[in-house]
């Protein structure tokens, strides 16, 4: 049976799975029907913050100031991180952030955009939730904890 | 290759895990339980599963879902099924918290203290018993509503209550009521989140920018593989070279932040508890916290006893009243983990935790006066404001009658909850000799007996309480 600390993380790892579901649904939508609908505008908008939370994560060790906000964003960041293995560079990762979030911009207010750049947003919600998932599924196998990663990736190369 | 039809195949066992839930539940209505709300729940979890059931069937006709890739929709069904291991846990807690496994005598006075002197109205718990020797707490209630919104369900019949939580004990303890003053951790869980105290805490929070970032630069540079490097020095690697850059950020962005949020959460829950039973939930830490982790460990969510005991060290210190009625023997017990616990400056295992550690360490008295103002003027407990009160208590125990009440000017009233605590805490700590001799039993016996004591106290200063209410 799983712990109760890894409930907790799991409980919240599902919701933001569905949430991520609900997003490359509701992008499946707009390229079916060639546009927004306005009862999905508000999840639009939250996948903007999302991306928006991301970057907030990502630029944290410039202010290195903690609050509620900061361990969310750094949160996010990580799993951007894993939904995006093949980028390495940190200012790659910032500029394809930042473009996914351009087209969630216009989508928001011109309704849609090129179906190309709404499946490149998609895309990157479908790895998301991956990602969360595959959090989810470590914590039911117990294996979830990030500092084990940190010791295994340090442990494993003979630095501690 | 029609795709539809295997992910109709998935929906459909989805289904099954629907409908198996739903037998599961049923047998759970028929227990008893210590209160009236685990039955509304359990039907409310029902409805709440029927919703979803609908939910499920109604993807088999829905074109968006339908003009998903494969993966797309695999992942989105499989969110349901991983949802399924998630309500069992749920059911588990309901399944456990029936009385033959809740410890009864609490559950009452909890939720009193909770909703009436901490202001929680809504306050609900699941009280269970876990097979580890440890406790937990979890915010049922937030995180099944969160789920609900994500899954856009709007259904006026499935309400859960915010502050519905559960509980977890040591089922090996179960008869350890003393012990259990620790649950008053697990309630400063509680008033953390309805408080918003991470967000005043944490930005106090200031570790050494210098130190960070020599970290990140550090790790990106850090030699690998060193042994080998020594005999062929050109095939060194780098840390980089296993982990990107961008890898190298995340960890300890997501580490520092995590560390940070975990431990603050976890040291003012601790004062909160201190606030909330006094120096019985010192006591019971002394006791049980040094058993289930080295004093110095900083490895898991907790951090190390020896910075739970400094805050709760700082926090006794205040209590000077308290400290002068005590038996020298408990004197002696508090003073040894005392020096224990100053005896040496905290210890840690990493970078990341040194430096979140040593920033936590300043904000010691921001966290106890937060843990104050969110306990509120009639949850805070005062062992120096009630030293009369908690001689008048030991003196009963002493003559082996339950400390449930106090005769003041001729009149008995009701003890309070927290003084039977901490009075039997004063007892049980000069040993319980005199009781061993006096029953003629095994010190284990003994403790069995002096604990049941304390217990019956907890129940009949309750029903004094609810019978006062009644009239």
């Amino acid at each position: 049976m799983i712990s109760e600390t890894e409930f907790a993380e799991l409980g919240s790892s599902l919701s933001t799975g569905f949430f991520a579901d609900n997003v490359v649904l509701v992008l499946a939508r707009i390229q079916r029907l060639g546009k927004l609908r306005e009862q999905d505008r508000p999840l639009v908008q939250e996948a903007s913050s999302l991306l928006e939370q991301v970057l907030e994560g990502e630029k944290w060790l410039e202010k290195k100031e903690l609050n509620s906000k900061s361990a969310e964003s750094a949160i996010a960041f990580d799993r951007a991180v894993h939904a995006l293995p093949s980028i390495k560079i940190t200012d790659e990762f910032v500029n394809y952030i930042t473009c996914l979030k351009k087209v969630l911009q216009t989508v928001q207010e011109q309704g849609t955009d090129s179906d190309e750049n709404v499946q490149r947003v998609r895309n990157f919600f479908f790895k998301y939730a991956r990602a969360v998932s595959a959090e989810s599924q470590r914590l039911i196998e117990r294996s979830s904890d990030p500092q084990g990663v940190i010791k295994w990736t340090l442990q494993d190369r003979g630095i501690i | 290759m029609d795709s539809a039809r295997p992910r109709n195949y998935l929906i459909s066992s989805v289904i099954d895990h629907c409908l198996a839930f739903s037998d599961h539940l049923e047998p759970l209505r028929f227990r008893q339980y210590a209160s009236k709300f685990p039955e509304g729940l359990l039907t409310c979890l029902g409805n709440f599963n029927t919703a979803i059931e609908n939910k499920l069937g109604a993807l088999i006709n829905d074109l968006d879902f339908q003009s998903l890739t494969d993966e797309e929709a695999e992942e989105n069904v499989l969110r349901y099924s991983t949802l399924y291991s998630y309500l069992y846990v749920a059911a588990s807690f309901v399944e456990r918290s029936d009385i033959p496994h809740t410890i009864v005598e609490l559950v009452q006075p909890i939720k009193r203290l909770m909703q009436q002197q901490c202001q929680l109205g809504d306050f609900e718990l699941l009280l269970h018993p876990l097979p580890i020797l440890n406790y937990s707490f979890f915010p049922l209630g937030a995180l099944l509503s969160d789920v609900t919104t994500q899954l856009s369900i709007s259904d006026a019949s499935i309400t859960f209550p915010e502050q519905l939580v559960t509980i977890g004990f040591p089922g090996l303890e179960t008869e350890r009521i003393l012990v259990h003053s620790l649950i008053a951790h697990e309630l400063g869980h509680c008033l953390y989140i309805k408080h918003g105290l991470e967000q005043k805490l944490l930005t106090r929070v200031k570790p050494i920018e210098k130190e960070l970032d020599s970290l990140v630069k550090e790790w990106a540079a850090t030699k690998v593989g060193s042994t080998e490097a020594k005999e062929t020095p050109t095939g060194q690697h780098t840390l980089s070279d296993y982990i990107s850059q961008v890898e190298i950020r995340s960890l300890v962005t997501r580490q520092i932040n995590s560390i940070s949020k975990a431990w603050v959460k976890e040291l003012t829950c601790d004062a909160i508890g201190y606030c909330l039973s006094g120096p019985a939930y010192l006591f019971a830490s002394l006791d049980f916290l040094t058993l289930i982790n080295p004093f110095d460990n900083d490895l898991g969510k907790h951090p190390p006893n020896r910075m739970r005991f400094l805050l709760l060290y700082k926090m006794l210190d205040e209590e000077k009243d308290f400290l002068e009625i005590l038996d020298p023997k408990v004197k002696e017990f508090l003073d040894s983990w005392k020096n224990v616990t100053r005896k040496k400056s905290v210890k840690f295992s990493s970078p990341i935790s040194r430096l979140a550690g040593n920033a936590i360490l300043n904000i010691y008295q921001h966290i106890i006066d937060e843990a104050t103002s969110a306990v509120g003027y009639n949850g805070l407990y005062s062992a120096s404001k009630n030293t009369t009160e908690l001689q008048k208590l030991v003196k009963r125990i002493n003559d082996h009658v339950p400390p449930n009440e106090i005769l003041v000017n001729g009149v008995f009233n009701e003890a309070k909850f927290q003084s039977i605590l901490n009075s039997g805490w004063l007892v049980y700590l000069t040993g319980l000799g005199e009781l061993q001799r006096e029953l003629k039993v095994e010190l284990w016996e003994s403790k069995v007996k002096f604990n049941e004591l304390i217990a019956r106290a907890i129940e009949l200063n309750e029903v004094q309480r609810r019978w006062k209410e009644v009239q």
